[in-house]
């Protein structure tokens, strides 16, 4: 039951008889009399609870786009379903317009579209759709809301993807394609071919060009082709990343939450190694494992990584570093980049990861991706008066132990990049094709 | 996924639902019309009304009286008052006028309307225009005088009163005047008491008046102590009609102006429709579109608490050494990162480095960046921007040094001699 305007604006109608008459009659006469059309229009109004209603959309959309969702709206009575419908969605699903004008005729459907723009990443579920069906009269309207379950999973934005051409060119500069590549550690076999110009002499094979020419040929005969053997970066390396869903990872630093960044170099990261033919596992995990993706390869990986981050959000719990040696171990058998995102803010809280390292640093190659807050560097730099000396100094202290955190994880035989948010996926990137050039896979 | 399941409750399950509370409600209003009938609970009791049961009516009196068959008459105006007096002879009227509504001249028009004229607790007006010898003494009374004082029979019947009411009082009449009015002054108290509880004389026109100052004798609080029944009953009691006459607003000179007859009549339904409609805007706004939807949000950290806090902590302790100490570490890096020297170049080879590319002395530099203790904030902010001037002072001499064309400055440090 709801009243509308026109109803109100009945009753102010009132004041003509009112003031005409100048009687309490009147006065009781009036509101008596829209009382009784009030009723009349409630009685005559469609019921909203014969509507049966249908969702369609996608079930899936990336952070910063926009999604069309449709709810069909069959109207089961035998009046004509008039009035306003709401379509509620989690507010942070970003759904316009919140309300709509709705016309449906007796025993007709009709589709009512609504856009998500979603600006968190995660389960958005569809809560209720309410209808309010207004009278013919236009003075009372019947109201219900109705559960119709729906959801769409808003995936992360990936933003980081806008750096994967250059480096996707980088690789094919370290591949065989371009024969730059010379022998040794970390590179293997790939191929043979006709030597051209600018080929370094030192990796002509002399045995196959003797072969292919079948033999010493007489003087004055021409020149035999010379071959030459290419190399390529060792390819089928083995991948881990793991990111720390624990009570750091929930910090926002300029306009990110740690974890959001974690996931940004992870997915850049899993992109190209990838491309590279290395195979990438991935597990979120604070105290126990959050999301994990294991042997999936090209478009099926990017897929499946942001499909398990989406719904991940960071917990308040200490994460448990002493159990991650094992599921390393559970993930790769052979010497592997174990890329660990995580924090490295004060010796304090990054002891048990300290206590951990040397476990992984023995077997795989470690390297540990942390963010810096650029707020640090500002608070630093800013010595106006005597409060922001204050904090300068803190500031100032606050780096120095992340120095002294990263000093010594290195110092455990692990690699550490440090970066702001929107830096760290490129660095990380960068980072692994140098392990790739220099063959230290 | 058309599976739907309506969440509003329909009219009827809200009306069970909320069936408790309407009983209720019912059930208080109906009581507290039935407690409003029963008790006629006015908000302030009418003084001397004929039939006010609460302690400051007299109805207890008037129905004694009743009861002793005497025809009593409960009069609301002057005129009716009047009306009701049809043999003045054998009749009493008992005049109060608590609100004071009265004028001089339509207390004079009571004079000889009855043989027996009670003036219950009499204002100025009444007193001046009928008995001008007396004079209204203290506004109230008290206490309880036991000496009658005169030879009325109702006084000496009763022997003593509480006397609660107005006082009257003759000292500046002198005694031919009271003689020739017949004044008695019963119940007069004592030195500084407030004067007589009760002064009986003529009317000008004939007949006794009484003019009872002690209200309180005809009260329903009051009429049970002492002889006050005596008294009340002996006053009013003596013909066999009595007209109860209490003063009202209708007696007011000029006529009955209601207030509802200053503004015309449609103003009290406009007012009314103008509350409805109101009340259906506050409907109409305040009906929902469906429920709230809410959502669990993350939480988020800020980064820089701990920084903050912290330098709260440097601020309120004022521990100026440990921040400028924070400082110089920075600063010893980054010029130790600026000069290409390598993470594990100590202090000295900092200080002789910087001394070397800005030409500053080398107990100065130490100074600055080891010795010197702020003695107080000032210090602390003048040495923070000195250290600042020396890093920016690096900073530009390495960039000239690097832009220089070819050949290399000999002061400036090479890292791999060292």
């Amino acid at each position: 039951m709801a009243v509308t305007g026109w109803f109100v604006a009945l009753v102010a109608l009132g004041v003509v008889p009112v003031v005409l008459l100048a009687n309490g009659w009147a006065y009781v006469g009036w509101v008596g009399l829209c009382l009784v059309l009030l009723a009349v229009d409630a009685a005559l109004a469609a019921s909203p609870r014969a509507a049966s209603l249908a969702r369609s959309g996608p079930d899936r959309v990336r952070l910063t786009e926009q999604a069309e969702v449709t709810l069909l709206v069959t109207n089961g009575s035998r009046r004509r379903l008039r009035g306003v419908i709401r379509d509620a969605w989690e507010p942070s699903a970003g759904a316009t317009p919140r309300r709509q004008k709705l016309d449906v005729p007796a025993g007709e459907r009709r589709a009512v579209r609504s856009v998500l723009r979603p600006w968190r990443r995660g389960e958005r579920r569809a809560a209720m759709v309410t209808i309010r069906a207004i009278g013919p009269m236009r003075l009372a309207g019947r109201q219900a809301s109705i559960l119709v379950p729906g959801g769409i999973r808003v995936l992360p934005e990936f933003a980081a993807r806008r750096h994967l051409p250059s480096r996707l060119a980088r690789l094919r500069e370290l591949d065989g394609r371009t024969s730059l590549m010379v022998r040794g550690q970390g590179t293997e076999f790939d191929s043979l071919r006709e030597y051209v110009r600018g080929d370094d002499v030192r990796s002509i094979d002399w045995r196959a060009t003797a072969r292919r020419a079948g033999g010493p040929g007489p003087a004055g005969s021409p020149a035999p082709t010379l071959m030459v053997r290419t190399w390529r970066p060792e390819r089928d390396r083995h991948v881990v990343v793991i990111v720390d869903s624990g009570r750091t990872a929930a910090a926002r630093i300029a306009d990110e939450t740690r974890i959001d960044t974690a996931f940004e170099s992870t997915l850049l990261l899993s992109a190209l190694a990838d491309r590279a033919g290395d195979r990438v596992d991935v597990a979120v995990f604070d105290r126990r494992v959050r999301g994990r993706v294991q042997g999936a390869r090209g478009a099926d990986l990017l897929a499946k990584l942001v499909d398990t981050m989406a719904p991940i959000d960071p917990e308040l719990l200490e994460t448990d570093w002493t159990a991650v040696p094992s599921l390393v171990r559970s993930m790769t058998a052979q010497r592997s980049l174990v890329v660990l995102c995580t924090p490295l803010e004060s010796p304090g809280s990054t002891r048990q990861l300290l206590a951990m390292l040397p476990q992984l640093t023995r077997t795989h190659l470690v390297l540990v991706a942390a963010v810096t807050d650029p707020a640090l560097l500002e608070a630093a730099a800013d010595r106006s008066d005597r409060a922001s000396v204050y904090r300068a100094a803190a500031a100032e202290r606050a780096m120095l132990d992340a120095q002294r955190v990263a000093a010594a994880v290195q110092r455990l035989g692990a690699d550490v990049v440090t970066a702001a948010p929107l830096e760290l996926p490129p660095a990380v990137a960068d980072r692994y094709l140098v392990y790739k050039a220099a063959g230290r896979l | 996924m058309t599976s739907s399941e309506v969440v509003t409750p329909t009219v009827r399950r809200t009306l069970r639902r909320a069936l408790f509370w309407i009983v209720l409600a019912a059930l208080l209003l109906a009581f507290a019309a039935v407690y409003g009938l029963t008790t006629r609970s006015t908000t302030e009791a009418d003084r001397f009304s004929a039939d006010e049961a609460a302690p400051a009516g007299s109805r207890a009196l008037v129905q004694v009286l009743g009861d002793a068959g005497i025809d009593v008459v409960a009069a609301e105006t002057l005129d009716d008052a009047l009306a009701a007096i049809d043999d003045p002879a054998t009749t009493t009227l008992v005049a109060a006028d608590p609100r004071t509504v009265l004028t001089a001249e339509q207390w004079r028009e009571l004079d000889g309307a009855a043989a027996s004229l009670v003036l219950v607790e009499p204002p100025a007006p009444a007193v001046g225009s009928l008995a001008p010898a007396i004079a209204p003494g203290v506004p109230s009374l008290g206490g309880v005088r036991d000496e009658a004082g005169c030879s009325l029979p109702a006084a000496l019947r009763a022997g003593s009163i509480t006397a609660d009411g107005l006082g009257l009082d003759a000292s500046g009449a002198t005694a031919a005047d009271l003689g020739a009015a017949g004044v008695q002054l019963c119940f007069p108290g004592g030195e500084g008491e407030g004067g007589a509880a009760l002064v009986s004389l003529d009317q000008p026109a004939g007949g006794t008046l009484h003019l009872l100052g002690a209200g309180g004798v005809v009260q329903n609080g009051l009429i049970g102590r002492e002889g006050n029944a005596a008294l009340a009953l002996g006053l009013t009691g003596e013909h066999p009609r009595l007209v109860w006459y209490v003063a009202s607003t209708a007696d007011i000179a000029g006529g009955t102006t209601a207030l509802s007859e200053l503004y015309p009549g449609w103003v009290n339904p406009v007012a009314w429709l103008a509350l409805t409609v109101g009340l259906a805007a506050a409907v109409w706004r305040g009906r929902r579109l469906g429920p709230v939807v809410i959502e669990n949000l993350p939480v988020v950290v800020r980064t820089t608490e701990t920084m903050e806090g912290r330098a709260r902590l440097y601020a309120r302790e004022g521990s100026r050494l440990r921040a400028l100490d924070a400082l110089r570490v920075g600063t010893l890096r980054r010029l130790a990162e600026g000069l290409a020297l390598g993470s594990a170049a100590g202090l000295d080879d900092i200080v002789t480095a910087v001394s070397g590319i800005t030409g500053r002395d080398r107990a100065g530099l130490r100074a600055l960046l080891v010795d010197r203790e702020p003695r107080d904030d000032g210090e602390l902010v003048a040495l923070s921007d000195e250290l600042l001037e020396l890093e920016r002072l690096v900073q530009r001499r390495v960039a000239l040094a690097d832009d220089g064309p070819g050949e290399r400055p000999a002061d400036r440090p090479d890292p791999t001699t060292r």
